[in-house]
């Protein structure tokens, strides 16, 4: 009984944990749209958010690990669930230094690829919402959960197409070099989300195919 | 005055089986965490004597029908089986406790001429041939029997989580139940009917409670060493070993002979490697496992014959 309740809780814990890291997200998506806005004092204090709930998200992670210590899950398991902790919260990690890159680099953007830079964000985080699909699935349904991880792959492999095509486009225009260099860097941060985002659909598929006859 | 004494040999063999075969029982169990040392030796210990005392005394017309014994061959039988296991062990060549014994009942057959039951021999040695054999035939179909409920019901971790947890106890206490029944025999079966007040209850409960003895005292270093080499099984795997191995004991415990679930367990491992299209057991282990059944029956016949010369001579005679 006691075992089942420790359960429970880490269950819930790890979806708080996954919450925590997609509001993580979302408040480095303002972050940058402020900053391709102009509005620095917004986008500071949104980079501010973004640091305040990646350490919320890393007080939940230690929770869910103290919790498996404790005995929850059978330790066949409690590997790949710590694993898949990690993984998601280096998510929240990356949307914080993505933040803090920014914010102390100040890099400066052409008016021309602004759009590219919006739509990089919204792409990359875009792998986000099937992964919390298949980690939540993991506790219901893994049939379910294995279809997302799917859909994951498939939304980065997207991200580093259009990596790709951002840092020829920055590569090829009449900015100095060191500029360029800094827009690539800006470009890998935001890119980087959606590869952190696939390493957690790795470890939650290596989770279902380990568990399944 | 000393008859209480008579059935130590018998006593010592069944604390050497407890210490070493646990390991059979709980030992991907323990070594995964699932449960702990202390609680699986304590299930263990309770499921050998219920398991001894309820289908225990199946086996032992098998090990007193071989030959014609009396007290003093029994002893030396008994005896001359615990130190060959003992020697085998020492020598790290497998070893079972249930061809030792039959080796030292035809070793002192031999020595003092007496009528040994080839038909029943036969038998035994079909038996012990088809073990392995017949795990291998078992794991392989509860695999596939039991991967398709599996793959229905267990749709989440949650279900993965309880279902092993659960099985893995219960299966665990099958397997120690099925171990008493069908092994308990090896170690005071030889003594009913030969001892006088040596009841067949007796013979259960003593030597239940002595391989029990020896899984509490005694299992803990088989456990972590020979429990690891089925624990890299998945979880699903490890548990099919353990009760194919469980199931295999008991069907042979019906046929009323004695086996070795060492053995049994290797074929269970080579039945969930055939399913999943994988070698899990060498050629090696195979060759270890031929060569522990010449090797125990042979040198446990040769050490009665000797023992029992030696007692006839100076103590009989003498």
């Amino acid at each position: 009984m006691l075992r089942k309740r420790r359960e429970e809780e880490v269950v819930s814990l790890m979806d708080q944990h996954l919450e925590k890291v997609g509001e993580c997200l979302e408040s480095m998506e303002k972050t940058i749209e402020d900053y391709l806005g102009g509005n620095i004092d917004s986008a500071k204090a949104n980079a501010l958010k973004t640091h305040n709930l990646e350490g919320a998200a890393d007080g939940l992670r230690r929770r869910i690990i103290a919790e498996f210590y404790k005995g929850a899950f059978l330790p066949a398991l409690r590997e790949g669930l710590i694993d898949l902790t990690l993984a998601v919260d280096e998510i929240a990690d990356r949307a914080e230094s993505t933040c803090d890159f920014i914010m102390l680099t100040r890099p400066e953007i052409p008016e021309e690829f602004k759009e590219d830079f919006r739509k990089i964000t919204f792409d990359s985080m875009a792998a986000f919402p099937p992964l919390r699909e298949g980690k939540m699935n993991l506790f219901k349904d893994f049939s379910l959960s294995r279809e997302k991880t799917i859909e994951v792959h498939g939304l980065e492999g997207k991200v580093d197409a259009e990596e790709w095509k951002m840092n020829r486009r920055v590569f090829t225009s009449e900015l100095l070099l060191s500029q360029k260099m800094l827009l690539r860097e800006v470009i890998w941060h935001i890119a980087s989300i959606s590869d952190v985002i696939e390493d957690a659909a790795d470890v939650l598929e290596v989770l279902i195919i380990k568990k399944q006859v | 005055m000393f008859k209480f004494l008579i059935p130590l040999p018998g006593l010592y063999m069944g604390w050497g089986l407890g210490s070493n075969d646990a390991a059979n029982v709980f030992g991907p169990q323990v070594n995964s965490e699932i449960i702990k040392y202390r609680r699986a030796v304590i299930l263990t210990a309770i499921f050998v004597i219920i398991g001894a005392l309820l289908e225990g005394r199946k086996c032992f017309e098998t090990v007193g029908g071989i030959t014609n014994l009396v007290v003093w061959t029994a002893v030396v039988s008994a005896l001359a089986a615990a130190l060959t296991v003992n020697l085998m062990s020492y020598l790290k060549i497998p070893v079972s406790t249930s061809q030792a014994i039959v080796g030292a009942i035809i070793g002192v057959g031999l020595l003092r001429h007496t009528r040994i039951e080839y038909t029943l021999l036969r038998k035994v040695f079909l038996c012990w041939i088809l073990t392995p054999l017949g795990a291998v035939v078992i794991a392989y179909l509860l695999y596939k029997f039991l991967a398709f409920a599996w793959q229905r019901r267990v749709k989440n971790l949650i279900v993965f989580n309880r279902i092993v947890g659960i099985s893995s106890i219960i299966i665990g206490c099958y397997a120690a139940y099925t171990l008493g029944a069908n092994n308990v025999a090896n170690t005071t079966g030889i003594f009913v009917g030969v001892v006088p007040g040596f009841s067949p209850l007796m013979a259960t409960l003593l030597g239940g409670g002595s391989i029990a003895l020896g899984a509490l005292t005694y299992s803990r270093n088989v456990m972590y060493t020979v429990g690891k080499k089925i624990t890299p099984l998945d979880p699903f795997s490890a548990l099919i070993v353990v009760l194919a191995q469980a199931v295999t004991l008991h069907i042979y415990a019906q046929l009323h002979v004695p086996v070795s679930s060492s053995q049994a367990v290797v074929g269970a491992v080579v039945g969930v490697g055939l399913v999943k299209g994988m070698r899990m057991v060498n050629k090696k282990t195979l060759g270890n496992i031929f060569t522990g059944w010449i090797f125990t029956l042979i040198g446990s016949g040769a050490v009665a014959y000797s023992l029992g010369w030696i007692v006839r001579l100076f103590i009989i005679h003498g």
